[in-house]
């Protein structure tokens, strides 16, 4: 059976068209956009959703999971009718006021986000369309992936078969950030609750875009396909030979990289020169050669790592990469190559001139880098240009200035001013550090290392000019040599296999939960916490699950045997396991799992059925994010495409900074009313999950967070019990007591985990606690089966 | 004129008043009827350096016959060695309810008059403070005690990274207590 969908434009034309009394001559129609395909499931109410197609489902979550709004500032200062003070619920000229402009902010930075990834995925899909061609069939998993694309199913209701159909899925995204980004012109949208609605919209168009990007890539490039045992690979500036020539890539768009790999490759130079990469390319690059492509670490490291000296080349592509590294790469005499039209760096373009008169360009210190826009040609000019500049470098690595009394000399500079300080996100006390060092005791300018963000704000404050980041790599210069650590890279998607091994003690609760450690690198506490989180999760053998800096972060400790955690816990999809699905674009197979547990599983259908498939998430997949150092606009728009999804997300301190919340409040009975679809009824299913977003202030307040948010309104008695055991397990771990709100969790005395039994009873007991129903759990009336009356 | 610790952290028109006096601060935590104290985790890094603060936070609690608040288990743990009896609460958790003017506080008296900040992040404090400046200004003020000024409290103290003299300066708040 074949159908019309959306598709293709279709267009008739005529020379005439006769009829009694009338008639036409040379006209055209366009239908919309149509064309054939196959039919394999039937067409759900949302395909192709518009931003204000979901809003009934954005609402009903927006009534639970309450904003609260943290301001960074009382104005707003976005047209020229201001500034405006919104202070205490003032109005500005336009007529918003506080409420409406702080979630009119939160769109604006999920649009940035989502324009990102799309913008990302549109290039590589045009890159790959451009050498591989329009037909080259999407395989993500062979014989294991049956549904290829679970987001773009739900989401758009259609089934991409090749590269050509995935630029359909991003017209539709192009055409959704447009509406959406308009919706925050001045004298557009006015309504808080609304402003959000379409925020959620912006993170589902996000998570679209992402999985069009990784399903490309992995396709085209032959990444990792769903692969359980991914190759482990090198990960650690300590891992780097430094006698060799070095290749520095940072960003997202692993294009470029793949035109340094196949230059190497394909004129022997493999294994006489180094590529390593930083943020989310050095996955890919590691996804397209885990022979050759090394990981530095994350997006933090930029800095502190081009100050060791060692790159002889920086390869910039797009996102997240520093905007000043062409001054950083003039300080150790480095070149940098530019790669991408959204990140020029001032460069002169050089792409269509010979590759050789590039280099020589560029060895004779003629211009400190280019820009070049052929993948090839980067290729061939990165490679030349290291291997010649390599040698003449060779004394400035590993850091440019040799000897430790230089550091006792800089640091005597220091004036013990504190702007230092006062610039730091984590109020380090770099001058106490500096004061200790002007005396030749470098350990606590050392002891800052494993804390500092490496956003280089203290040098840009510190009138004495002082490269405090220098410093404190000179000072843990044996830290930084032994940083030699193995990771997984990232094996993509989820397979429909393991899905269906593992969905139903998800959904049942009796695996505790799903746990994805995702996100950037700016942590308040440095990256050790996310390693104790998620070790923590994976000896309860919950699913742990990570992606881009969160995923590296995870790979830069080890256990008392030496051994990383992924050394140490199998990469499948089950329980105790840690899964690393790769790059940020990767973190479309985590919501992806989430959506092919209710299909595969569940056997709900997926093709354009967004609301249904959220509300079987939110009722039932006890799947919780957590970005411990989510910095950017990009892991904004992720986190709210998780929200819509029903999944909630837990950031660390920093990520407050989002100036948004989502909170329940577990006391107010009315919001957590489901319906019994089996009944009608409505029905009280307790607080679960109990917050959409929250900023946890400390890793313990987390742990319990994360133990409690997996709770879910269908966990059976047996699951619930599970969940319990960890949630109080935990909350009496940090907090000597039982939890306050435990009765709110125990609907049936089967709830109760076996091993605390008497004292849970008695403690219930004490605090009334009443016996509760468990229902068939949704949120949705229309899903109701039969209706009382 | 008072200025953020952090530079960058510039408010707009509505900033705390700086409060430099200990008699003042003291006269503003007697004026108000049902107080709260929050407590932030980094206030064991203080500890660490052997000033006793969490003492003075008993001393002041029982003084103005405050609640206290946390969600640091450490703090936890001391307070309950100190016999105080402190909730457990997710601070982000706790401002949703401060800012909701028909909560009635944890010992359902209603809610809270004055809320008072000590130990947090310096960004994450302000955040949480100016939730509250915009949303709960008509039932509710805030005083932040933190060594750093904070300008969406209702009240600050100044800047003052030097701990001891934070901590003196805390002691004499205890003081005029009386």
């Amino acid at each position: 059976m074949v159908k019309l969908v959306e598709k293709g434009p279709l267009k008739l034309s005529a020379k005439l068209l006769e009829t009694s009394g009338f008639s036409l001559k040379d006209f055209e129609i366009a239908i919309g956009k149509l064309a054939i395909e196959e039919e394999w499931e039937p067409l759900g109410p949302t395909p192709f959703p518009s931003i204000a197609s979901l809003r009934d489902w954005d609402h009903i979550l927006l009534k639970r999971y309450k904003p609260l709004y943290m301001p960074f500032c009382d104005l707003c200062c976005l047209c020229t009718f201001g500034k405006c003070d919104l202070s205490r619920d003032k109005r500005g000229a336009c007529g918003l006021n506080m409420a409406g402009q702080q979630s009119r902010i939160v769109l604006i930075a999920c649009c940035i986000g989502a324009a990102t990834h799309t913008a990302h995925a549109r290039d590589l899909v045009e890159k790959l369309i451009e050498r591989y061609g329009r037909d080259h069939p999407i395989n993500i998993g062979g014989e294991y992936i049956y549904v290829e694309a679970p987001i773009t199913r739900l989401v758009c209701g259609i089934k991409p078969k090749t590269l050509g159909d995935l630029e359909d899925v991003l017209d539709y995204c192009e055409k959704q950030i447009a509406q959406l980004l308009s919706a925050t012109h001045t004298g557009q949208e006015g309504d808080n609750i609304d402003f959000e609605s379409k925020v959620f919209h912006a993170g589902m168009i996000d998570h679209v875009a992402l999985e069009i990007a990784d399903i490309a890539q992995i396709s085209a490039l032959n990444f990792p396909k769903a692969d359980p045992e991914a190759p482990l690979i090198d990960l650690g500036i300590g891992n780097i030979d430094i006698s060799k020539p070095v290749i520095m890539c940072v960003g997202h768009n692993v294009i470029p990289t793949t035109g340094i790999i196949d230059y190497i490759l394909d004129n022997n130079l493999d294994g006489k020169i180094e590529v390593v990469g930083l943020c989310c390319t050095a996955w890919d690059t590691s996804r397209y050669s885990p022979k050759i492509g090394k990981i530095v670490g994350p997006i933090s490291w930029q800095l502190r790592f081009i100050r060791t000296g060692i790159p002889d080349v920086i390869i910039v592509d797009e996102q997240c990469v520093r905007t000043n590294l062409i001054e950083e790469a003039r300080k150790i005499n480095a070149i940098l190559i530019a790669t991408s039209d959204k990140n020029c760096q001032g460069l002169p373009d050089l792409t269509k001139e010979d590759a050789n008169d590039v280099v020589n360009k560029l060895l004779n210190g003629g211009i400190p880098g280019a820009l070049i826009f052929d993948r090839e040609k980067v290729g061939e000019v990165a490679v030349k240009t290291a291997m010649a500049l390599a040698p003449k470098r060779f004394n400035l690595k590993i850091f440019p200035i040799k000897e430790k009394e230089w550091i006792v000399s800089q640091a005597k500079k220091c004036k013990q001013c504190r702007e230092c300080e006062r610039a730091c996100p984590n109020n380090l006390q770099i001058a106490f550090a500096m004061k200790f060092a002007s005396n030749g005791d470098f350990s606590k300018l050392s002891n800052l290392y494993d804390y500092c963000v490496g956003c280089g704000r203290c040098e840009s404050a510190c009138p004495e000019d002082l490269p405090i980041i220098t410093l404190m790599n000179k000072a843990s210069e044996e830290t930084i040599r032994e940083e030699k650590f193995k990771c997984r890279t990232g094996r993509g998607a989820i397979r429909d296999t393991e899905i269906r091994k593992v969905g139903r003690d998800i959904v049942l609760g009796t695996i505790p939960g799903v746990i994805a450690f995702v996100g950037c690198a700016n942590y308040a506490n440095g990256g050790r916490e996310v390693v104790e989180m998620v070790e923590e999760f994976l000896k309860r053998r919950y699913i742990v699950v990570a992606s881009g800096c969160s995923a590296m972060t995870i790979g830069m400790y080890k256990n008392s045997e030496g051994k990383t955690l992924y050394e140490e816990y199998p990469g499948d999809f089950d329980a105790g396991c840690l899964v690393n699905v790769g790059s940020c674009i990767s973190n479309s197979h985590i919501s992806g799992a989430a959506i092919k547990i209710a299909n595969i599983f569940a056997k709900r259908n997926l093709r354009a059925n967004y609301k249904e498939i959220a509300d079987y998430i939110l009722n039932r997949i006890g799947a919780v994010g957590v970005a411990w150092g989510a910095m950017s606009q990009k892991a904004a728009s992720i986190a709210s495409g998780f929200w819509r999804l029903g999944v909630p997300v837990i950031v660390g301190p920093h990520g407050s900074k989002y100036r948004r919340m989502l909170l329940g409040r577990k006391e107010n009975k009315e919001d957590w009313m489901v319906y019994d679809a089996r009944t009608g009824e409505k029905v009280y299913v307790g607080p679960v999950p109990e917050h959409l977003f929250y900023a946890a202030e400390t890793k313990e307040e987390a742990m319990v967070m994360i133990a409690k948010l997996c709770m879910r309104a269908n966990d059976t008695p047996q699951g619930r019990a599970i969940k319990l055991t960890h949630y109080v397990n935990l909350y009496r771990k940090f907090y000597g007591v039982l939890p306050e709100d435990l009765p709110m969790f125990v609907r049936v005395e089967a709830d109760i985990p076996i091993t605390m039994k008497d004292e849970i009873v008695s403690f219930l007991k004490e605090k009334g606690w009443e016996e509760k129903v468990i229902p068939d759990p949704t949120l949705l009336k229309e899903k109701v089966v039969k209706k009382i009356g | 004129m008072a200025e953020s610790w952090q530079k960058a952290e510039v408010p707009g028109p509505i900033k705390a008043l700086l409060l430099n006096n200990p008699k003042v601060v003291a006269e503003y935590l007697k004026k108000a009827n049902h107080s709260v104290v929050i407590i932030g985790d980094k206030i064991l890094e203080i500890e660490k350096e052997g000033y006793k603060i969490l003492d003075l936070i008993k001393k002041l609690s029982n003084k103005i016959n405050a609640e206290i608040v946390t969600s640091s288990p450490k703090i936890i743990e001391e307070m309950r060695e100190k016999n105080i009896n402190a909730r457990i609460m997710p601070s982000i958790e706790f401002i949703d309810r401060l800012k909701d003017p028909n909560w009635n506080g944890f010992d359902g008296k209603g809610q809270y008059d004055l809320a008072i900040f000590i130990g947090f992040p310096y960004y994450y404090c302000w955040l949480m403070l100016s939730n509250l400046k915009h949303f709960a200004y008509n039932h509710l003020k805030t005083l932040s005690l933190e060594p750093y000024y904070q300008p969406h409290a209702t009240y600050s103290l100044q800047n003052n990274p030097l701990i001891e003299a934070w901590f003196k300066f805390l002691n004499n708040v205890i003081i005029e207590l009386k």
